[in-house]
């Protein structure tokens, strides 16, 4: 849809507090200041973590530049009484509340739990999102991206057959999936609120939102009982559906469903693939796998990658070009089809210019867009305070 | 009290798994969803493996909804769409961007027959731009955007990320946008065309790689700190490899290693201050793993987190995962009963904790056509018109 004209931003009006540190709280928030909340980010005087994490932007942590676009930021000690006096006025006035601390109990400690929250504003959103839910063995342990990763069971599907599991490296999966999960349940919190006039505390957790996102390999592990394997590039039951080494390098070449297969013989100049009755459908080509990759392989090594990727999209066959390399970020922001669709801009920032992704859905009628960097520590204090109409001496 | 969505309808024209997978996770919210498929079905339903014949996949992301089968480019086929369309809230569709238009249903024709619809298109690269017309897979998009990248050793051949994350992060970005429609629907009466891709969402959730990658003052490269320095496996304990994360306690670390009997890694200069520890971590699990690969997980456990106050997981395959006390605890995996060939199927429940009932799971999945005469009927079809669908395969019914 061409973007020649401003429009309204669909959650203008909302407000959310971001109690939340690193990323699966943040995250959420920081989408919602694209979609036109006015997101406040609370910090203690210590600051989020990840804003001393590596790498940096002019000693500023790039996580913390990326997860908290959008943001206004207020520093707020909430064991000081005064302090603790503005978090409830600022509850007050706000329509959602985000925080992804270990478990409820350290927000309650501090006398902010959702029954003082409730009571001071019923209409108020809380999502509380831990490591591992509000029940359970593991409930109020802490947990990383790692720890996310191997509870969930990545590292048992990703890697190269024979060897050890991998966890998945460069951005932080499962912390942005959970932050998937933490939007989608704010966003239904709203709606339901249209109809009842009020708020209500959710519970999400990583391991949870971790789980959706190993869906499809749980659903056929559901059906077969059978523990799925790392199948380096491929697939267990789609084939093919892999990385293939040409003359310089590897090319992706997928089968989706049984459409494409005729297509892909086609490209690959052999025809009598698609009258194979061994190949016939995917089922064949899953049971068959071993003997058709093992035709496939030779034919691949056979050309260029980028001739492969022009023989393929032509033939209107999944492909893509595999980069070994040590950085894409240049390549990407210059891809014609990121630039066509706006999916990567680069903002500046009192750090210096980032690289970012530009919001993830598009609209006709309303817009998102990254309205301001990330905040510096305690930036817009006095801003909020003396919106608030708090008397304030030097802070 | 209602579920959250009781009362919307939604049409799911979608094929494959991420428009089903939004629009799952809309009936699961109580929405009455349409599963509208082609007469041969969902190319989804042929791909295994499979319970009680029925695609293992398709059952987990189409709960929740009722089926038809519908011809899309016969007339009475069109005329069926046409009529759901009326009293429908939202509709999800998938396809390559312009065939539904092509085929008379794309936003500017339908939002004409009804204003108030949200109208969500899900792409593999997006509606604009020279790669609209290209078919997308998670492999490629992966690819592309370079998640892989970083698996596997640097000339070796490539490696997926083993979960379909692109493919649930779109389904989930397609869900956000209906919602954010919805709440602005709530405001202004008005509908809107929203639209997502899997180059779109998996890009958003790659940001933090191309962002770093951009502009940095200093970086190591591929990865972040720490246990997963490339390529770490984790500690090795008798039942599997797990993670210890002693939160920056030396104390602890010294304890842990007097306590497998290894005190002599103290005098190791890697690990022989709070500092090495942390620097050197990474090559820890080489030193002592062979001593660690005796313990059971469960007194490993114990000892680290109980005694030690440390934190520490199992690298989870997913009969652990799936076994996993605290996935009972959490009611992470349901069972929903009725499906008319495959019986009781284990389902992966939805994410969030209410503290109402505002989701439910109600129904199975459908099998093809199941319920193409009761939403005919529905939708104001005397028998005699339906039968005539069916017989002029304008429709299937079961």
């Amino acid at each position: 849809m061409p973007d020649t004209t401003q429009r309204p931003a669909p959650l203008a009006g909302i407000r959310v507090l971001d109690l939340g540190q690193a990323a699966v709280g943040p995250i959420a928030a920081e989408y919602l200041g694209e979609l036109g909340a006015d997101v406040i980010k609370v910090e203690s005087p210590e600051g989020d973590t990840v804003r001393r994490g590596r790498p940096t932007l002019r000693g500023m942590g790039h996580t913390f530049l990326g997860n908290n676009l959008t943001k206004r930021g207020v520093i707020l000690d909430l064991k000081n009484p005064d302090d603790h006096a503005i978090a409830e006025r600022l509850i007050a006035t706000a329509d959602v509340l985000i925080e992804n601390f270990r478990s409820p109990a350290v927000l309650k400690r501090l006398g902010l739990g959702y029954d003082r929250m409730s009571e001071i504003n019923p209409r108020l959103i809380y999502v509380q999102s831990s490591a591992y839910g509000p029940r359970g063995p593991m409930e109020g342990m802490t947990s990383n991206e790692w720890f996310a990763q191997a509870s969930a069971g990545v590292t048992s599907v990703t890697g190269t057959p024979g060897e050890a599991g991998e966890f998945s490296r460069g951005t932080a999966s499962m912390d942005w999936n959970g932050a998937f999960v933490n939007l989608e349940a704010i966003l239904i919190a709203l709606f339901v609120r249209e109809r009842t006039g009020k708020g209500m505390m959710i519970y999400t957790s990583q391991f949870q939102s971790a789980m959706i996102a190993s869906t499809t390999r749980i659903a056929e592990y559901f059906a077969t009982g059978q523990v799925p394997k790392r199948m380096g590039s491929g697939r267990p039951n789609v084939a093919p559906d892999q990385a293939f080494r040409t003359s310089d390098g590897y090319v992706t070449a997928s089968v989706p469903h049984n459409g494409f297969w005729p297509k892909l013989c086609a490209a690959i100049g052999r025809l009598d693939f698609a009258t194979d009755p061994n190949y016939a459908n995917n089922d064949l080509r899953v049971a068959n796998r071993d003997a058709l990759i093992a035709e496939l392989e030779p034919i691949f090594r056979d050309a260029t990658t980028s001739e492969w990727v022009a023989r393929l999209r032509a033939a209107d066959v999944p492909v893509a070009e595999f980069q070994h390399g040590p950085t894409l970020s240049a390549s990407l922001l210059e891809h014609p089809q990121i630039q066509a669709e706006r999916l990567m801009s680069v903002i500046e920032t009192p750090w210096g210019p980032m690289a970012t992704a530009e919001p993830h859905w598009k609209f006709d009628k309303t817009q998102a867009r990254i309205t301001r960097p990330a905040p510096a520590h305690g930036e817009h204090t006095q801003e909020v305070l003396a919106e608030l109409g708090v008397q304030t001496g030097i802070r | 009290m209602p579920l959250a969505l009781e009362g919307l309808r939604v049409i799911d024209c979608s094929q494959g798994v991420s428009g089903a997978f939004c629009a799952m996770q809309l009936g699961d919210l109580g929405a009455d969803v349409i599963k509208l498929e082609p007469v041969t079905g969902d190319w989804l339903r042929s791909i295994g493996p499979y319970q009680g014949g029925e695609s293992a996949v398709f059952l987990q992301v189409n709960r929740n909804k009722r089926g038809i089968g519908v011809d899309l480019k016969s007339p009475g086929g069109r005329d069926v769409l046409e009529r759901l369309i009326e009293g429908a809230d939202v509709l999800i569709e998938g396809y390559r961007p312009g065939k539904m238009g092509a085929l008379g249903f794309g936003y500017d024709n339908v939002s004409h027959r009804n204003p108030r619809i949200v109208y969500c298109s899900i792409s593999g690269y997006g509606q604009s731009g020279p790669w609209r017309d290209a078919p997308a897979t998670e492999l490629d998009v992966q690819t592309i955007v370079g998640a892989n990248r970083h698996l596997g050793a640097p000339v070796a051949a490539p490696v997926r990320f083993g979960f379909d994350l692109a493919a649930t992060a779109v389904g989930m970005a397609a869900f956000q946008a209906v919602m954010v429609a919805l709440l602005w629907r709530e405001r202004t009466g008005i509908g809107q065309h929203v639209d997502t891709s899997l180059l779109a969402a998996f890009t958003a959730v790659n940001q933090w790689t191309f962002s770093a990658e951009h502009s940095h003052d200093h970086w190591e490269g591929r990865t972040l700190l720490g246990l997963t320095d490339p390529p770490d496996h984790g500690f090795r304990t008798a039942d599997g490899p797990a993670l210890i994360n002693m939160r920056g306690n030396e104390a602890a670390w010294n304890e842990l290693l007097i306590a497998i009997d290894r005190p002599e890694v103290l005098l190791d200069p890697r690990f022989s201050t709070p500092q090495a520890i942390m620097d050197n971590v990474v090559a820890l699990p080489n030193v002592i793993n062979d001593t660690l690969g005796t313990w059971q997980f469960e007194d490993l456990r114990r000892l680290v987190q109980d005694r030690l106050g440390g934190t520490i997981v199992r690298m989870n395959d997913f009969d652990q995962l799936v076994h996993d006390p605290q996935v009972a605890a959490l009611g992470m995996i349901q069972t929903i009963s009725g499906h008319p060939t495959a019986g009781d199927v284990r389902t992966i429940n939805f994410p969030w904790g209410f503290q109402d009932e505002l989701a439910a799971l109600r129904r199975p999945s459908p099998v093809l056509g199941q319920h193409t005469r009761e939403v005919l009927r529905e939708a104001g079809y005397a028998d005699a018109d339906i039968e005539t669908l069916v017989a002029t395969s304008a429709v299937y019914a079961r």
